[in-house]
């Protein structure tokens, strides 16, 4: 039997099933409020952790369906083969990922920044991080506590993956720890070669190619964060989470950096949305935006669009406020 | 121009999907017609609504026990066999079935078990020797498990195509009696889901229940609607047709409750229906958190009766079958595919199913008490078979391992097991697809399990002699730590590469 409890509060329905939307008009209500504390620019930090907690706590007790980095792209796959066939249940699978896609295409990647739960609990675990090591950096040096620290958790996390699979046969739901060791191969070289962060981000392009190709080919993969939002209750998943979250210690927001694939398909569209990023002229090149931001996505007033959260943390981290979060239509006029 | 098209084109499309979700299944169906049925037969009032020699429902009766004792005139011993009917393989599919669950009757003096199959024939074969009796060919796939009743004297099997026609034959010869198209054909029409057909009797005649699904791709007038069908058995003829649903259904189950026909069935919606027998009128609906599959099972000696409903949400329910209120749920650790079998035992009624979690689960149909639990080493997509065997009573189970269990009720220990082969294709998406559950069948004094399994082949074990088995040390964990240290490897790899030839 299962040795996790239920957590998700409410018992009766909250699917997007048929006569019951609550679940996804809850998701559309905190996109609504992400949306508006995103307009705001007095306190907007604070307002965004206050979309984070929102959003943490609706998608831990409320939210039931899978909402995984993966199960959003595969949802996607499978909803779109329901068309015409299955409305309701093409609509299910679907919702979510069309009302991201949607809203990046208008504000950018502001679930990845403002949403989205993993990237929440990684924010968390990493701010908590830099307050213990009292420095500023997002990547922690790579000195022999930093390295022996990451040695111990990976020694602990192979003790216990042995310890649990060792009594089950190996499931489709076991690859979200193959993504977690990967992780934390990635995190090594990260904290050994600050200088490579480039190169390592080029990881989840590759990630999304995975994704897509397993769904073509009809291999299950699952995302490591499936056991907290799903409410599936796995040890491999259990695991995969904690370790993205300790991850975070490390380098912050280092699943987002590295391997999400979703968010790599929410940050392309910062290219083109229609709210975005703009550094004007007078940028003294202080270096600010660079510390505030989480994932090394603007450097000196260079913003690299590509790995952008749409966090907005190095907007009002400016002292000069040259780095603006503009609507590109109604300023153009 | 750009900009608007940016700010609009994705909400538009989401409100124009949004409306099609909403606004579908209102367009009434082409009228269905009865196509030629052979001779109509007299409709008569059997008693009772099932004999040891019928097979009226998906797992033979509301308590989905899927288990049969025949006696038998002859000295003759079943064999073990082995049935494959023909050497070519259709290719793979996603969501593909290979067999329908099969049913087993007596049919004259032969003891026949009856199958259907991906390669649109249904099979009649000789449950003791595993030799071919007859087949019919349809033009459609069959995952209908063939309902077996006698009407009017006559033998006749019920089952849907998915070339959205209803069959009748005679289970003797196999020769058609009536057919039922559902609906018009059309370019844009899809294949239909036809359920396992009920059959049961209704003010003194013998009626046949099917519940199937269609769609119709047509944007003039796009279809897509799950519904009830009762017919007359004896000629085809339509008592009633109920919409309830638009996503496929489950197989019905039947039962009396308080002396009023009820029929529940459940739908990939998450809802599971309680339609009245007599028009087809909802009388209730509950609502689950994820799809359901799998097929309900309605336990009415127990009070209050409950119907049992497994979902893809990993939870097992039991519903108060009068209102459709919740007694109680049990969360699993996975899917339910597997229709949950109800069984007596020690005095207290017990429900046995299995889950996507690699478990075959034992509850107290009371309370939701687990009993006890066992591990497979696959997902468990089977329903259970359950019967009793010289006082003792079993469960036999077909698991993702490629493995047919056979356990002992009361304890969860494994008695045998049989390794019917391997999957017929090189790989399979697990949850993806609803394979077909075994059978027991008591045959002149021995237990035999019939297993229409996913190599391609229908299996008949004899169960033999039963015994605890020792369980086998594994080494999953090592395997585990072995895709860890691949996984780290490729990671490296991947890491070289970039370093190598990625930006800088």
């Amino acid at each position: 039997m299962t040795p996790f409890v239920n957590w998700k509060l409410l018992r009766r329905t909250l699917i997007p099933f048929q006569e019951s939307y609550v679940e996804l008009a809850a998701c559309l209500a905190v996109f609504f409020f992400a949306l508006l504390c995103s307009s705001i620019t007095r306190r907007r930090q604070f307002w965004r952790h206050v979309v984070q907690a929102v959003s943490l706590l609706m998608f831990f007790f409320v939210v039931s369906s899978c909402l995984g980095v993966f199960g959003l792209i595969r949802n996607a796959f499978h909803g779109a083969s329901l068309i015409g066939k299955d409305d309701l249940n093409a609509f299910y699978f679907l919702s979510m990922t069309v009302v991201i896609i949607s809203v990046s295409f208008h504000s950018g990647a502001v679930f990845c920044g403002w949403v989205c739960p993993t990237g929440s609990l990684q924010e968390v675990v990493s701010k908590t991080g830099r307050l213990l090591r009292k420095k500023k950096e997002h990547i922690a040096p790579s000195s022999q506590i930093s390295l022996s620290g990451l040695a111990a958790v990976t020694l602990a996390f192979l003790i216990v993956v042995y310890r649990v699979f060792r009594s089950r046969r190996p499931f489709p739901e076991d690859s979200a720890v193959l993504w977690a060791i990967s992780l934390v191969v990635i995190i090594l070289f990260a904290v050994l070669f600050p200088g490579r962060e480039r190169a390592l981000k080029a990881f989840r392009p590759i990630s999304l190619g995975l994704i897509i190709l397993s769904i073509l080919f009809g291999i299950s993969v699952y995302s490591p964060v499936h056991f907290v939002f799903s409410n599936v209750h796995d040890w491999a998943s259990a695991l995969s989470t904690l370790v993205i979250m300790l991850s975070g210690i490390w380098v912050a927001r280092a699943w987002c950096r590295y391997l999400c694939p979703f968010g790599y398909v929410c940050s392309q569209l910062n290219r083109v949305s229609l709210r975005r990023l703009v550094v004007s002229e007078g940028c003294a090149r202080c270096g600010r935006c660079g510390e505030a931001c989480e994932v090394g996505a603007i450097e000196k007033g260079n913003v690299n669009y590509g790995a952008c959260t749409m966090c907005l943390a190095c907007a009002d981290a400016c002292p000069s406020q040259c780095i603006r979060y503009v609507n590109q239509g109604r300023d153009s006029r | 121009m750009k900009n608007l098209l940016a700010r609009f084109c994705p909400f538009l499309i989401l409100m124009a999907f949004m409306f099609r979700a909403g606004g579908r299944g209102t367009t009434p169906l082409p009228r269905p017609v009865v196509m030629h049925g052979q001779d109509a037969h007299a409709a008569i009032g059997d008693a009772s609504m099932q004999t040891q020699q019928e097979w009226p429902s998906f797992r033979g009766s509301p308590l989905n026990d899927a288990a049969r004792s025949f006696e038998v005139s002859s000295d003759q011993k079943p064999a073990e066999w082995v049935f494959e009917p023909s050497p070519w393989t259709r290719p793979y599919r996603p969501g593909t079935g290979i067999w329908s669950s099969p049913s087993i009757g007596k049919v004259g003096e032969r003891i026949i078990l009856f199958v259907g199959s991906y390669d649109k024939n249904l099979y009649a074969i000789n449950a003791f020797t595993g030799r071919e009796l007859w087949r019919y060919t349809t033009g459609g796939e069959i995952f209908s498990t063939p309902a077996l009743a006698t009407v009017g004297g006559q033998p006749l099997l019920f089952f849907g195509s998915a070339e959205r026609i209803l069959y009748a034959l005679d289970a003797e010869t196999g020769s058609k009696v009536w057919a039922y198209q559902l609906v018009d054909w059309r370019y844009t029409v899809g294949e239909s889901y036809a359920s396992s057909p009920v059959v049961f009797t209704l003010d003194g005649r013998k009626v046949v229940l099917f519940c199937w699904w269609v769609h119709d791709a047509s944007f003039a007038q796009p279809i897509e609607t799950a519904e009830a069908l009762l017919l007359d058995s004896a000629d085809g003829q339509r008592l009633w047709q109920q919409p309830f649903s638009k996503s496929p259904p489950s197989s019905p189950c039947f039962a009396l409750i308080d002396g009023s026909a009820r029929i529940f069935v459940s739908a990939r919606d998450g809802n599971t229906y309680c339609l009245d027998g007599e028009n087809g009128q909802l009388l209730w609906k509950h609502t689950s958190r994820g799809e359901i599959v799998s097929s309900p099972a309605c336990a009415r000696h127990l009070n209050p009766p409950l119907v049992f409903i497994g979902s893809r949400y990993g939870e097992m329910h039991a519903l108060d079958a009068r209102d459709g209120s919740e007694v109680w749920a049990f969360k699993a650790g996975h899917w339910i595919h597997s229709s949950p079998a109800v069984m007596e035992m020690l005095g207290e009624s017990f429900v046995v199913f299995g889950s996507h979690d690699q478990a075959v689960y034992c509850l107290n149909a009371r309370t939701g008490r687990v009993r006890w639990t066992f591990f497979t080493k696959g997902d468990v997509y089977s329903s259970p078979a359950v019967f009793q065997d010289d006082g003792k009573i079993l469960v036999a189970v077909a698991s993702g391992d490629d493995y047919l269990y056979v356990l002992d009720a009361s304890s969860g220990n494994e008695l045998r097991r049989y390794h019917p082969g391997r999957f017929l294709w090189g790989y399979r998406v697990v949850g993806d697809s609803i394979w077909s559950s075994p059978i027991a069948a008591r045959l002149g004094g021995q237990w035999m399990l019939f297993a229409p399994f996913y190599d391609g082949q229908v299996h008949a074990f004899s169960l033999g002699q039963t015994s605890d088995i020792a369980k086998s040390p594994t080494l999953y964990g090592e395997i585990m730590l072995v895709k860890i240290a691949l996984a780290a490897l490729g990671t490296l790899l991947v890491i070289g590469l970039l370093f190598r030839f990625g930006p800088r």
